[in-house]
């Protein structure tokens, strides 16, 4: 084990979305910042193109990691960018619905629209964001916005953090889901991660941080190296952005669950169902934007779920159809006549993150009978759609995909009922604060990125002002 | 013949014999071991958590001695996940999404040899991208 020690003010870990803001505010402010991140650091000609590749250098656990009845499967990305290079860049504000609830679960007193909307403009001003022109909408979409309007439900165009796609050339974001090859996609290595960069902060990839501590007048940090084995560094303060089951775990392995009872609790996922439909005619749901509309219908916000337009390679479909044999080869051979929905739920049964013995992650993480409720309404609403646009046979999806990971580590008042204090750090402790979804109080119902850098801008204010004080 | 550095030989047959009854193949599609993508298996197995690979080795090492019904028999079973009780149905999910993960994984990747199945399931998906290499980060 290496022994020498490397002094930073300040140590994050994650080079996802939350740890690229906190790093770029942290530099901006001419603070010495070093960046841990598990994963690999590919750009854009280097992303693994083959859907094998990408699942296995993607994500942890080679793609996909199982609750423990297996019905839910979790896609937490291992990668410099982190989630920002495999999802589909969707970036919405939160409503007073989530804020409130948050608010009212937190006493967090910024949990507003009002006190939050800095903080969304900060955000919004590092990206470029575009809604996709109704010209280049695929079939799926338009099946989508005809069911919709067939059953009087209320559709909006989703907002993607996105330069310029050249749908005009025939490109298809459905490749991105594994890395962007244009850098069109607003991914943090092409955008805030690379201020960050350019402001001095330190990045090292393939490292995994095994153990965090709070010393006197610092922290220190143990990593393991593709190449130099373990290493220990120290800092002034230290970030966890390494998302809600990355900064649970950690904590958990490094022993402050006896100081933080709740650590690990509070765990909400958003667990998406996908459906499909089979057409006469070719849809092509994997050409053009594979994603443009999601559901605005104030019903299904009150019933706790909500619609969007989206499909999945070949890998991810196969997975998806019930069955094998030749009876599974002749869906598959219709892949083009697939329409896609899912339905995501606003979970509202905490799941629990936890270590085992050997000190692997285990995550338990199950729907109530309310979540099944949510679920199954929009089940509902995606047969109607279905039905009302022609489909000739629909096949509902039976397994979780959850890829909003949060909670963990959820921010409140009080140290009773929480883990992270409103200004960012572990109850308890001075130099270690957590910024990424694993404050979050409870499950939005809304696509977490943005709120994710709004809440990392902020924090880094916070610690460049703890740093100087 | 292929080699693994995680699946002995005769893993390596319990793996292309569940293989080939989970992708039978037909006139025009190949079967799993007539696809050759199970010369690629080690580009996953080098990712997957030890616990999962150690899950895979011993199912595959019982598939490889079981005949051929009754490995479709335990498939068809686990086909059953949502109808079996607690850690049963668990069980039956974990092999299911395990068999069928490896499989898929690697005939749907389209990483092996002989004709593209992209090309025989119409999957097309592209993004033109610039000649001139990045240099961001």
């Amino acid at each position: 084990m290496g022994n020498e020690a490397k002094t930073y003010d300040a140590i994050i870990v994650g080079a996802g979305t939350s740890g690229s803001c906190v790093a770029s505010a942290l530099s901006a402010a001419g603070l010495r910042c070093l960046i841990l991140e598990a994963g690999k650091r590919f750009a854009r000609d280097t992303y693994p193109r083959a859907e094998l590749d990408a699942n296995s250098q993607l994500y942890w656990g080679g793609g996909i990691e199982l609750n423990t009845d297996a019905d839910i499967g979790f896609l937490r990305a291992r990668v410099v960018g982190g989630g920002s290079i495999v999802n589909q860049a969707l970036m919405d504000r939160f409503d007073d619905v989530a804020l409130d609830s948050w608010r009212q679960r937190s006493g967090v007193p910024f949990f507003t629209g009002e006190a939050m909307a800095p903080w969304y403009d900060k955000a919004e001003s590092e990206l470029c964001l575009q809604y996709i022109p109704t010209e280049y909408r695929n079939r799926n979409a338009q099946i989508f916005a005809e069911g919709f309007a067939a059953n009087g439900y209320v559709c909006a165009p989703l907002r993607r953090a996105q330069r310029d796609c050249r749908f005009q050339d025939g490109n298809d974001c459905i490749v991105c889901l594994s890395g962007c090859p244009i850098d069109s996609k607003q991914s943090m290595p092409v955008t805030v991660l690379r201020r960050a960069l350019e402001a001095g902060a330190e990045l090292r990839a393939e490292t995994e941080v095994l153990q965090v501590a709070e010393v006197d007048g610092g922290v220190t940090v143990t990593a393991r190296s593709a190449g130099n084995g373990e290493e220990t560094y120290r800092a002034g303060a230290l970030v966890l952005a390494g998302g809600a089951i990355g900064t649970s775990s950690l904590l958990l392995r490094s022993g402050f669950a006896a100081r933080l009872p709740l650590l690990g609790r509070n765990f909400y996922s958003h667990p998406q169902y996908m459906h499909l439909a089979v057409y006469d005619d070719p849809v092509d749901a994997h050409k053009g934007p594979m994603q443009s509309l999601k559901s605005a219908d104030p019903n299904f916000r009150r019933y706790g779920f909500k619609l969007e337009n989206v499909y999945a390679p070949p890998v991810a479909i196969a997975m998806l159809l019930p069955g094998f044999g030749h009876a599974h080869l002749e869906r598959m051979r219709r892949l083009r006549q697939f329409a896609c929905i899912e339905v995501s739920v606003r979970d509202q049964n905490p799941g629990q993150v936890r270590v085992d013995g050997r000190g692997q992650t285990v995550l338990e993480k199950q729907l109530d009978g309310e979540d099944r409720a949510r679920r199954d309404r929009g089940f509902a609403a995606v047969r109607n759609i279905f039905l009302a646009t022609g489909a000739r046979e629909i096949v509902e999806g039976s397994f979780g995909i959850s890829l909003h990971l949060m909670g963990g580590c959820n921010m409140g008042t009080d140290p009773g009922t929480s883990v992270v204090s409103p200004e960012f750090k572990l109850h308890g402790c001075k130099r270690i604060y957590a910024t990424d979804g694993s404050i979050f109080p409870d499950a939005p119902g809304i696509n977490p990125a943005l709120t994710i850098m709004a809440l990392s801008w902020r924090a880094g204010e916070q610690i460049v002002k703890d740093l100087r004080a | 013949m292929t080699t693994s550095r995680w699946l002995s030989a005769g893993q390596l047959r319990g793996l292309r014999k569940v293989g080939d009854i989970v992708m039978p193949g037909n006139d025009e599609f190949p079967s799993f071991s007539q696809s050759g993508a199970i010369a690629h298996v080690d580009r996953m197995l080098d990712y997957v958590k030890d616990s999962d690979r150690d899950g895979l080795r011993l199912v595959f090492g019982l598939f490889r001695v079981l005949p051929g019904p009754a490995v479709r028999s335990i498939l068809a079973l686990s086909e059953r996940h949502r109808w079996l009780p607690g850690p049963l149905g668990a069980a039956a999910r974990q092999i299911n999404l395990g068999v069928k993960g490896v499989v898929f994984t690697l005939y749907y990747s389209d990483v092996g040899s002989g004709r593209s199945i992209h090309e025989l399931i119409g999957y097309d998906a592209k993004v033109i991208a610039p000649a001139v290499p990045s240099g961001e980060v």
